[in-house]
C-alpha cells in the first residue's frame, strides 16, 4: 500500500484525525487542537461553504472509486471536509479543491489500510470475477451492476494506480497535477495512468467477452 | 508531455463507455449532502473557541439518530465545544439560519438540536453528571461501520435506507474550552465507544418512547446535560412537518404554514425541534402583518432561549416588528 503524502505547502491535519479513520473499533484519542489555527473568518467560512458546494461530489466520488465502502463514504467525506476548515487559512484561495483530491486520496488510503477495511478488500479483489456481467432490466440494478464492476475493476489494480486513473479519467485532473497532488514524479504519474488504462481495459475486454459469452449460451 | 486524451473522449462503447460514464457522474445523494454539511459544520466548531452560546459550563452532548438512515446522527460531547461549537459553529457557518436555507432535514441536528437539548436538560437528568467527570471526555467518534457494506456495492445503494442502531451519545462535564466535539454521522456501534465515563445520555432507538420527552424550557443549568429521548421516526415526522411549513412560509403561503404548524403543536408540542417551530411561528405572525403577535412571541422566545442560535434571527424581527 502506498502512502500518499499530500502537497508540502499544506501540513497534514493532526495525526489523531488520521487515527481516528483508520481506527474503528478502539476509542480514538482526543486530536490535539489546532492552536496555531485562527477561528475562521467570515471570509474562511464562504470558502469553506462554497469548496463544500462545488467539490463536495469529486470528493465524494474519489473516496468511493478508492475504496471506501458505502457505509463510510459520508463519514470520510466529512472528515476531509473538516480537514479542509481547519487548514483553510494556510490553504490558498483557488487550490481548495487540489487540497481535497490530495486529502480524499490520503483518507482513503488510511481507511483501506485500516484492518477491518483490509480482511472486506481480500474479497473484493475477486468481485469482478464473480459479479455475473449478464445485464439485469431495471435500470436501478443496471447502475449497481455498473458501480460494482467499476469498483471492482479499480479494486484489483494497485492503489498507486488506481489513484491516478481516478483522478484522471473521472476528475479531469492532469497528469502534473495529479503528479503534484501525489508528489510523485511527472514521468512516473503518466506511466501509473498508462498501466491503469491497460489494466482497465484488459479487464473490460474480459467482462465483455464473459457477458458475450453467456449471452449466446442463453 | 501532452497528456493524452481521455478515455471518455475517445467515444469508447459497450462496457467500457458505460463504466467510464459511471465513474464520471457518480453522485453523492442529497440527504447525504446534508447530513455531511451538518457535520462538517459541528465539526468546525471543534476548532472554533467557545461562541457566546457556551456560557454553560457544562458539557453538553446531543444525539440524533438516523431514522432509516434519514436523520443525521451527530453527537456532540466536550462542553463549551459542544454548545458552543456545534451550535455555535452552525450559527457562525449559517446553519442557525436553517429557516432559511433549506437546511432543515439533517442539517439542523447537530446543531439546533444539541443546542436545544442543552438548553432544556431537566435537572434531574443534568444532576446525574457528575460536575467533575474528566475534561478530555469529549472524544472523536467516526464511524467506519463494521458490517459496511462492501466497496464494491454500487453507490445506488447509499440512496436506500440504512441500517439503523441506537445511537449512543456522551455526555461528559467538561471545562469550556475543551478542545472539540464528538462527530458521528452515523453511529452505529452501540454503547461505550467513548471515553466518556458517563453512560450515554440518550440513547435514541426506533423501538424508543414514541414521542420526544422534552424539557419545560426553563433550566439552563451550568451543567446541563442532553437528556431527551428522541425516535427517529419522531424526529424525522417533526422534521418534516417543519420543513413543510417553512417551505409555506417562504413560498408565501401563510395559510398552508399556519396548518402544518398547527400540526407539528398537535403532534410534537414536546419535540425536540419546538424552538424551532417557535421561530416559524414568530415569523408568520410577522408576515401576516401582525405585529405585535410577533413581538409578543419574539419576547417570549427570547425569554425561554436566550442562548438559542436562532435568537439572533428573532431579535431582527423583533426589531423589524418594533419599527
Amino acid at each position: 500500500m502506498l502512502a500518499i503524502p499530500i502537497k508540502r505547502s499544506v501540513p497534514p491535519p493532526p495525526l489523531g484525525e488520521e487515527a481516528a479513520i483508520a481506527l474503528v473499533k478502539q476509542p480514538v484519542s482526543e486530536p490535539p487542537a489546532p492552536e496555531s489555527l485562527a477561528p475562521p473568518t467570515a471570509i474562511d467560512e464562504a470558502r469553506i461553504r462554497q469548496a463544500f458546494d462545488q467539490h463536495l461530489n469529486c470528493v465524494w466520488r474519489v473516496l468511493r472509486r478508492l475504496g471506501v465502502p458505502a457505509g463510510g463514504v459520508d463519514d470520510a467525506v466529512q472528515r476531509v471536509f473538516i480537514v479542509l476548515a481547519r487548514r483553510i487559512a494556510v490553504v490558498e484561495a483557488g487550490s481548495e479543491r487540489a487540497f481535497l483530491l490530495g486529502t480524499a486520496a490520503r483518507v482513503a488510503s488510511e481507511i483501506r489500510r485500516s484492518p477491518t477495511q483490509r480482511r472486506e478488500a481480500g474479497g473484493e479483489l475477486q468481485l469482478d470475477c464473480e459479479i455475473d456481467p449478464q445485464p439485469l432490466p431495471d435500470e436501478q440494478i443496471e447502475r449497481r451492476r455498473a458501480g460494482a464492476l467499476l469498483d471492482g475493476i479499480l479494486r484489483s489494480m494497485p492503489d498507486s494506480l488506481s489513484e491516478v486513473f481516478v483522478l484522471y479519467e473521472f476528475e479531469s485532473l492532469t497528469v502534473p497535477e495529479i503528479a503534484e497532488l501525489l508528489q510523485v514524479p511527472v514521468g512516473t504519474a503518466a506511466s501509473r495512468l498508462r498501466r491503469a488504462r491497460e489494466h482497465f481495459k484488459e479487464r473490460v475486454a474480459k467482462l465483455e467477452a464473459a457477458r458475450n459469452r453467456q449471452g449466446a449460451e442463453r | 508531455m501532452s497528456d493524452p486524451r481521455r478515455l471518455l473522449d475517445l467515444e469508447p462503447q459497450g462496457l467500457e463507455r458505460e463504466l467510464l460514464e459511471f465513474g464520471r457522474d457518480d453522485r453523492i445523494s442529497e440527504r447525504s449532502r446534508q447530513r455531511i454539511w451538518a457535520g462538517v459544520a459541528g465539526g468546525v466548531g471543534a476548532a472554533l473557541p467557545a461562541a457566546g452560546t457556551a456560557s454553560a459550563a457544562g458539557a453538553t452532548g446531543g444525539a440524533a439518530a438516523g431514522a432509516g438512515g434519514a436523520a443525521a446522527g451527530g453527537s456532540a460531547a466536550g462542553g463549551g465545544a459542544a454548545v458552543g461549537g456545534a451550535a455555535g459553529a452552525a450559527a457562525k457557518l449559517g446553519l442557525s439560519a436553517w429557516v432559511g436555507i433549506g437546511l432543515l432535514s439533517g442539517g439542523i441536528l447537530v446543531g439546533g438540536t444539541a443546542h436545544f437539548l442543552s438548553e432544556t436538560a431537566p435537572p434531574a437528568v443534568a444532576m446525574k453528571v457528575p460536575r467533575t467527570s474528566q475534561s478530555k471526555a469529549a472524544s472523536v467518534r467516526l464511524v467506519a461501520p463494521v458490517e459496511a457494506s462492501p466497496a464494491t456495492e454500487p453507490s445506488v445503494a447509499e440512496n436506500a435506507a440504512e441500517p439503523v442502531a441506537p445511537a449512543p451519545a456522551t455526555a461528559a462535564a467538561a471545562p469550556p474550552r475543551a478542545p472539540s466535539a464528538a462527530l458521528a454521522l452515523r453511529p452505529r456501534v452501540a454503547g461505550g465507544v467513548s471515553q466518556s465515563k458517563e453512560p450515554p445520555a440518550v440513547a435514541a432507538a426506533p423501538s424508543a418512547v414514541p414521542t420526544p420527552a422534552a424539557a419545560p424550557a426553563t433550566a439552563a443549568p451550568a451543567t446541563a446535560a442532553p437528556a431527551a429521548s428522541v425516535t427517529p421516526d419522531a424526529l424525522e415526522g417533526e422534521l418534516k412537518v417543519l420543513d413543510r411549513a417553512r417551505q409555506a412560509l417562504r413560498g408565501g403561503d401563510a395559510k398552508r404554514a399556519a396548518r402544518e404548524l398547527e400540526e407539528h403543536n398537535r403532534r410534537f408540542s414536546l419535540g425536540v425541534l419546538a424552538p424551532e417551530a417557535y421561530v416559524l411561528r414568530i415569523e408568520l405572525a410577522f408576515k401576516r402583518g401582525d405585529r405585535a403577535g410577533a413581538s409578543l412571541l419574539a419576547r417570549d422566545f427570547l425569554a425561554k432561549y436566550p442562548t438559542s442560535p436562532h435568537a439572533a434571527r428573532v431579535r431582527a424581527v423583533l426589531a423589524a416588528a418594533s419599527q
